[in-house]
């Protein structure tokens, strides 16, 4: 069998020009572009220089689009390159090592196993063995990174007591509410492709029977829980909010994720400004911890309660 | 504090991140989540329309990332503004842009967009960034006018 082969148009131009002339590959039909230059990872042409690297659907249309732009301004060179097979598809998975989400949560892929002291982790810590699939949630992005180390800090609170786990993608924040020793956890996700990687995910943990799951929304959820957790992001949580602290019962908690710091403001003014009254207990903030301009907004969980 | 060990910077339409080329080999090859930085990616940007997003993605040492959205490139913007399609239409701009013009833009418009663009940029005040996006309206055959 061949391996599949995937064209792409590399233009060298400079800085000056790589703006209009990546409108002018995606005019070309471009699917997407990427800008390699001194700042980032694979390093562009010397001299401040910038390559755009365009991907294209057909070797016919990368071809057309290096004979329309050959004689464009400010392209230096260009040129059609192939990357031939799918290894890059599974690549990441090199890369994903046990890792210790919160200092009594290891999480290690089933490909990998903890074979000495994980960084970060106190001797002893759980250890969750986590297969993302096609579902978001590893565990490495900074908003799940916040909401597991406020459920751990929490622990003692969390212990016996119910929990939801609203768009649970992989299952992750479920897994290590059970894991805190939560006394159930109650998950759901609006995709429905990820409930199986989920639940697959939660029988590698022993924690299916601890576990109800289902594809759909919140308006689908019945009763209140003393620990309700939602990664999602600030254009779905702010719709959702009243019928998310619906669920929140008297007493409980409500922790939210996947808000930008730059709207950290906007969404406890929301959250606290609801016909049932919400109080901040914590926030827990995660920067890049970079110094150029797009470091410095960052992810903020926001804990609240309902007194 | 973790450590960063690179950027990526991709151009992708809104909402429609997936994980074949060009962000499966250019994250793919870095140990990144393909599946995860798309995800967030399109509904981050679902509500966008057809338009480029640029976005800058931070590379931790242990393959986490985060990123940043920025605003689309100015030659996108400026033909949204001079009512020109912003995908997909080959020859949308002028193939000479001193003899043809395709569309115009009023300096109203241009400050608009200058103000938009400018946290991107590294121009010293909205002029410079005007003149810099009116050099690339030049270069596509849009006019200004007042």
């Amino acid at each position: 069998m061949s391996e599949p082969r995937y064209p792409f148009v590399h233009v060298t131009t400079d800085a000056e020009n790589a703006d209009a002339l990546s409108g002018a590959l995606f005019d070309l039909g471009a699917t997407g572009v990427e800008e390699r230059d001194e700042t980032t990872y694979v390093k562009g042409p010397a001299d401040g220089g910038v390559l755009l690297v365009a991907s294209f659907e057909e070797r016919a249309a990368a071809d057309l689009a290096v004979s329309e732009l050959a004689d464009v301004e400010g392209v230096l060179a260009v040129s059609v390159q192939e990357v031939v097979g799918d290894a890059w598809r599974d690549a990441w998975k090199e890369f994903y090592e046990p890792f210790a989400l919160t200092p009594s949560i290891v999480v290690r892929p089933p490909w990998r196993e903890v074979t000495g002291p994980v960084p970060g982790a106190t001797e002893g810590a759980t250890v969750l063995v986590l297969e993302p699939g096609r579902a978001f949630g590893t565990g490495l992005h900074a908003t799940t990174s916040l909401v597991a180390n406020i459920l751990d800090e929490r622990r003692a609170e969390l212990a016996g007591q119910p929990m939801l786990d609203a768009g649970c993608g992989s299952g992750i924040l479920s897994f290590v509410g059970l894991a805190l020793g939560a006394a159930n956890a109650t998950a759901f996700d609006i995709d429905a492709e990820v409930i199986d990687t989920v639940r697959e995910n939660a029988e590698r943990n022993s924690m299916s029977e601890r576990l109800e799951l289902f594809a759909g929304t919140i308006a689908d959820v019945s009763g209140t829980f003393p620990w309700v957790v939602a990664n999602i992001e600030t254009q779905i949580l702010d719709p959702m909010a009243e019928q998310l602290v619906a669920h929140v019962a008297q007493g409980g908690n409500l922790v939210l994720s996947g808000i930008l710091t730059a709207e950290e403001q906007r969404m406890t003014a929301r959250f606290t400004g609801l016909s049932r009254k919400l109080r901040v207990v914590a926030t827990r903030h995660m920067t890049t911890g970079g110094e150029r301009a797009y470091d410095k907004d960052g992810w903020v969980a926001i804990h609240l309660a309902l007194d | 504090m973790k450590k960063v060990t690179g950027y990526v910077k991709l151009q992708l339409p809104a909402g429609k991140a997936n994980p074949s080329p060009p962000v499966g080999p250019a994250l793919g090859q870095h140990g990144v989540n393909i599946m995860g930085f798309c995800k967030e990616f399109n509904a981050k940007t679902a509500n966008q329309g057809d338009l480029i997003i640029p976005v800058v993605i931070t590379v931790f040492s242990d393959r986490s990332f985060t990123f940043i959205l920025k605003t689309p490139p100015a030659s996108v913007l400026l033909k949204k503004a001079a009512g020109l399609a912003t995908t997909k239409k080959p020859g949308s701009g002028s193939k000479e842009p001193n003899k043809n013009k395709v569309g115009s833009v009023t300096t109203a418009q241009l400050r608009e967009l200058a103000q938009q663009k400018i946290q991107d940029t590294n121009a010293a005040s909205v002029d410079a960034c005007m003149r810099s996006i009116a050099g690339t309206a030049r270069s596509m055959g849009i006019e200004i006018r007042d």
